[in-house]
């Protein structure tokens, strides 16, 4: 399972070195690729822009998405996911800071997975990722 | 024979010597002055006037008395021969003197003339006059000077002759006369049976004259058994009596008998009349003639049924005449309460009653007020002005309305007490009844009777309807007029201008609003058409409702703007039908609206600017959720890179740093920790006010136990005695409460840790006439004294190192209550715990009806 990839969406660079910091203390080895917004997330997993070229056959174990960011939130890039056939079924956890209804609820009609509200103690985020990563990771089976 | 002669007789004698007058005249004269005629002797040539008075001194006894009284005259012949025996005047004057000196009649004896021998001595007219008159003559002839033929022809000449024969007094007859008297014989034969046997009483009476001439008495001379039977006078009782003997006081019955046959006696005039005989007690028709002059004849039948019948007919006439007089005055006065008085005092009258009383009552009352009375002193009538219902026989009849009659009045009674104290010996009060309803009494009594016939009663029941009918009717009018009067009032105190129009949209009627509007009387807005003088032009308006009305037959409203009456309108036309259902116009009734217009157009540009100020309002939501989701979201993000990276620091370079340098990172990490919490209280409690409050059905009860369940299993070593209050069901947001109880519980669960017997409760109860719940512990409790900062965020009353927390709970429950419409409280002291109050709803909304029940609220 380890060459599964894990592709973490996320702005800010704090939340990326606690989040891969969360995985490596929860012993989840998988390669992560960092998208620091959704236009570099979505480049990722068609093989546009920086990674045009990619073989886009090899798909995520699980998206970790962040709801706000720069030139395209999280939404959209769920949106644009859904609407292809080569990421339609692919899970996403929706990882983010906010626990605002109309985030949730968008995301899960628009099918994210999971919704997670990153914890502010360090404690109990690390919990989380340690139980998505068991879950996603270990317990579900991908559908490709 | 000679002593007894029926008037009219005259008859003759023949003598030769004086003797032979003597024989014949003393006797006469005798039975004349007794029988109280006058006599009048005229002597013969061979007796002079002296010797024929002795011889009757001589015989006559009380001679001398009759001479006094001038009863007897006695003349010499010589004067007689002046006496013009042509006419009858001389005899007649002669009766009529006999007459009125008070005798019965005259008793004549004369000498036949001797120097006429062979002429007839008598003229007829003698003859008459002495047979209608009460008189009786005698005529003397010298026998020796008539020859056997002259004899005959004088016989013949009279009744009858009386001739000496052989030393006897003969009578001799003509045969002539004795058919005469045979004829006479039979005829009164006949009539003695019919005089016996008719069926009138008939009575002959003479009359009896005073010194002066005047009729004073009569006497009965003869009656017939039927006089008797009709008068209960027996005959032996009457005949020769005088009628004042027989009936006494007869002279002063006010019919004047005596006087009245008087007349008939003295002048031969016949009478006939009907009288009442006051001594007999019995009505007569009399029909009186005069045989003779001085006696008179009746002929006499009972009326007195005849009489009665007619009294009794009189009487109903005179009734009706009164009742139809009544009527007409009652039912024809404008104030019949005035009329009583005339009208009862006629009755009275009639009815020879001495008092009548009449009552009316005072509306509305259980009394009633003298209204009119007669028969009863001022003072009398002033004491008894006022009555009380079943007070004296009139309150009674008052009362019950049933009359009362009282009849023979002497045993004492409360009742009639009154009427008893003036004499009143029968009462009669009748109570004036209309439509069922008691206005008052009339009564009636008399002092001379003691009952009162079912007739009279029958008057007084009509009389008192008459006047009870008269009275209802003009109460009627009265109230007539009032409701006439109270329309036409209500009519002019509408604000309201009404108008009635007719089909041609002419005026008919306006109130005083209306006029005044038009600037004219209301009498002369009639005919005008309104929408000349309303609207000020040629032909009614597109609008009119009226003419709508006059199309349709039905009401129409409008809203009319009218510059001529200075403002808007709201005019509805009912249309006015008559009693055979015609519509012959409407009532046109406009409403002024124009305050209410301008009111509308002021609340158009308040909800205009409100609805401006909404807009801004949800402008300023929106930015407030933007930035709410901009402080969870950024604001959060910093925290976690604090304490992340405050973690790593602790896990990864521990050992690097000294014992306080680690309390710092714990520090920062607690901080942030803190500031999350913060956070989080701060997006709860603007997430409230933005989100819609649902109004469902929630059990409390079960939210507590809920709450208390979660709280239980996160501490499960705390040992907590909770009291929750079954069943408590109120309608609200069941998120929103359960929040609510998640801060409340929380907080008693938080700050009962250090207590070894925690109690917390949850119930409720009416507080202040309100259904008010109510969240108790045995905890820390609090100051009162800072009770009013307990509902503002961040303002904690307890050390964060005693009890943590970050102020934003009450605030949050403040928060919720208020998006209730509720209220809350708290009380608490220091050491002894806390309670927390709240209710769910406004005071404006209905109560929610709940179980009786109260929580202590100290």
């Amino acid at each position: 399972m380890k060459d599964k990839v894990i592709l973490l969406v996320e702005d800010n660079p704090d939340d990326v070195k606690l989040t891969l910091r969360a995985l490596k203390k929860s012993n989840i080895r998988n390669e992560v690729v960092v998208a620091s917004d959704g236009v570099k997330a979505l480049d990722y997993l068609f093989g546009t822009g920086e990674y045009s070229g990619r073989d886009t056959s090899k798909v995520p174990q699980v998206i970790l998405l962040d709801l706000n960011m720069p030139r395209l939130g999280g939404i959209e890039v769920l949106q644009r996911m859904r609407a292809d056939e080569r990421t339609k079924l692919l899970p996403v956890v929706v990882l983010t800071t906010s626990n605002e209804d109309a985030g949730r609820i968008d995301s899960y009609r628009l099918g994210a997975n999971s919704y997670v509200i990153k914890p502010v103690d360090f404690d109990q985020f690390a919990k989380a990722v340690q139980q998505l990563g068991l879950y996603w990771l270990v317990l579900n089976e991908a559908p490709y | 024979m000679i002593d007894d002669l029926s008037w009219g007789s005259h008859f003759c004698q023949f003598y030769q010597t004086k003797n032979d007058l003597f024989d014949i005249l003393v006797p006469y004269f005798t039975a004349g002055l007794e029988n109280n005629e006058l006599c009048v002797w005229v002597t013969t040539e061979n007796l002079r006037v002296e010797d024929a008075r002795k011889v009757l001194e001589k015989a006559v006894p009380h001679f001398a008395s009759y001479s006094e009284r001038g009863q007897i005259e006695i003349i010499p012949n010589s004067a007689w021969e002046t006496v013009d025996r042509k006419s009858d005047k001389a005899i007649v004057a002669m009766g009529d003197k006999a007459l009125s000196a008070g005798f019965d009649g005259l008793r004549l004896a004369c000498n036949a003339l001797p120097e006429k021998r062979g002429v007839k001595v008598f003229s007829g007219c003698w003859t008459d006059a002495i047979s209608r008159s009460n008189m009786i003559a005698m005529f003397t002839y010298p026998r020796d000077e008539f020859d056997a033929i002259g004899l005959m022809e004088v016989v013949k000449n009279h009744r009858f002759a009386l001739v000496r024969n052989a030393g006897r007094w003969e009578v001799i007859e003509s045969s002539e006369a004795r058919t005469v008297r045979d004829a006479l014989k039979r005829s009164e034969e006949k009539l003695q049976s019919l005089f016996s046997n008719m069926s009138e009483g008939f009575a002959y009476h003479r009359i009896v004259l005073d010194a002066a001439g005047r009729p004073c008495d009569y006497i009965f001379l003869e009656v017939n058994d039927a006089f008797g039977e009709l008068t209960g006078l027996a005959r032996e009782d009457t005949i020769n009596k005088r009628v004042t003997e027989v009936l006494p006081g007869i002279e002063k019955d006010p019919v004047d008998w005596i006087g009245r046959y008087g007349k008939v006696a003295l002048t031969g005039k016949p009478a006939h009349f009907e009288s009442f005989a006051g001594p007999l007690k019995r009505w007569y028709s009399v029909s009186a003639f005069s045989p003779h002059k001085g006696y008179f004849a009746v002929t006499i039948t009972d009326i007195t049924e005849r009489k009665e019948a007619d009294e009794t007919l009189q009487r109903g006439n005179r009734k009706l005449e009164i009742l139809a007089e009544s009527a007409r005055l009652l039912l024809t006065s404008k104030t019949p309460e005035m009329i009583v008085q005339a009208i009862c005092e006629k009755v009275m009258k009639h009815l020879e009653c001495h008092v009548f009383i009449n009552y009316l009552v005072e509306e509305g009352q259980e009394r009633m007020r003298l209204n009119a009375c007669a028969g009863i002193t001022e003072e009398t009538a002033k004491g008894i002005e006022w009555l009380d219902f079943g007070v004296a026989g009139c309150g009674c009849v008052a009362r019950d309305g049933c009359r009362i009659i009282a009849e023979d009045i002497h045993t004492p009674d409360e009742r009639t007490s009154l009427v008893r104290s003036i004499g009143i010996q029968a009462y009669a009060c009748h109570p004036l009844v209309y439509q069922g309803m008691t206005i008052g009494t009339l009564s009636f009594g008399t002092r001379t009777r003691t009952h009162f016939s079912s007739e009279e009663i029958e008057l007084m029941k009509a009389v008192t309807d008459l006047v009870a009918t008269a009275m209802a009717r003009k109460k009627a009018e009265e109230s007539l007029v009032r409701a006439k009067e109270e329309w036409e009032l209500t009519f002019d105190s509408v604000p309201d201008m009404i108008a009635i129009l007719d089909n041609q949209h002419r005026i008919m009627r306006v109130n005083k609003p209306m006029a005044r509007r038009l600037g004219l009387k209301p009498e002369e807005c009639v005919g005008l058409p309104c929408y000349k003088y309303v609207h000020g032009l040629s032909a009614p308006p597109s609008f009119c409702p009226h003419s709508r009305t006059i199309c349709d037959g039905s009401q129409h409203f409008d809203e009319v703007n009218e510059e001529n009456l200075g403002g808007d309108f709201l005019v509805s036309t009912t249309p006015l039908r008559d009693k055979q259902d015609r519509m012959i116009g409407s009532v046109h009734v406009a409403h002024d609206i124009t305050e209410r217009k301008k009111a509308e157009a002021r609340i158009i540009s308040l909800n205009k600017q409100l609805s401006l100020k909404i807009d801004e309002l949800s402008f300023a939501n929106r930015e407030l959720e933007a930035f709410s989701y901009s402080v969870s979201h950024d604001l959060r993000s910093p925290l976690r890179s604090i304490n992340g990276f405050s973690q790593e620091i602790l896990e990864d370079y521990g050992d690097k740093l000294d014992e306080n340098g680690l309390d710092s990172l714990r520090r920062i990490r607690a901080a942030s920790q803190r500031m999350d919490l913060l956070i989080a209280g701060l997006l709860n409690l603007s997430r409230l006010s933005r989100s819609e409050v649902a109004r469902e059905r929630v059990d409390l009860s079960a939210l507590a136990g809920d709450v208390t369940g979660h709280l239980q299993k996160a501490q499960p070593d705390r040992r907590v005695e909770v009291l929750i209050t079954e069943g408590l069901i109120d309608e609200g947001d069941e998120r929103l409460l359960y929040v609510l109880l998640q801060n409340l519980l929380g907080n008693a669960w938080k700050f009962t840790e250090k207590q070894a017997n925690a109690v917390i409760e949850f119930g409720a109860g009416i507080v202040d006439g309100k259904h008010t719940y109510v969240v108790r512990d045995n905890g820390a409790g609090f100051d009162m004294t800072y009770a009013d900062k307990l509902f503002r965020p961040f303002q904690r009353l307890h050390d964060t190192a005693d009890f943590s927390g970050t102020g934003i709970g009450l605030a949050t429950v403040q928060r919720i209550i208020n998006r209730h419409g509720g209220q809350v409280w708290a009380r608490g002291e220091v050491g002894k715990g806390a309670a927390f109050y709240f209710t769910l709803r406004s005071s404006s909304d209905p109560e929610k009806p709940h179980e009786k029940g109260t929580i202590k609220c100290e």
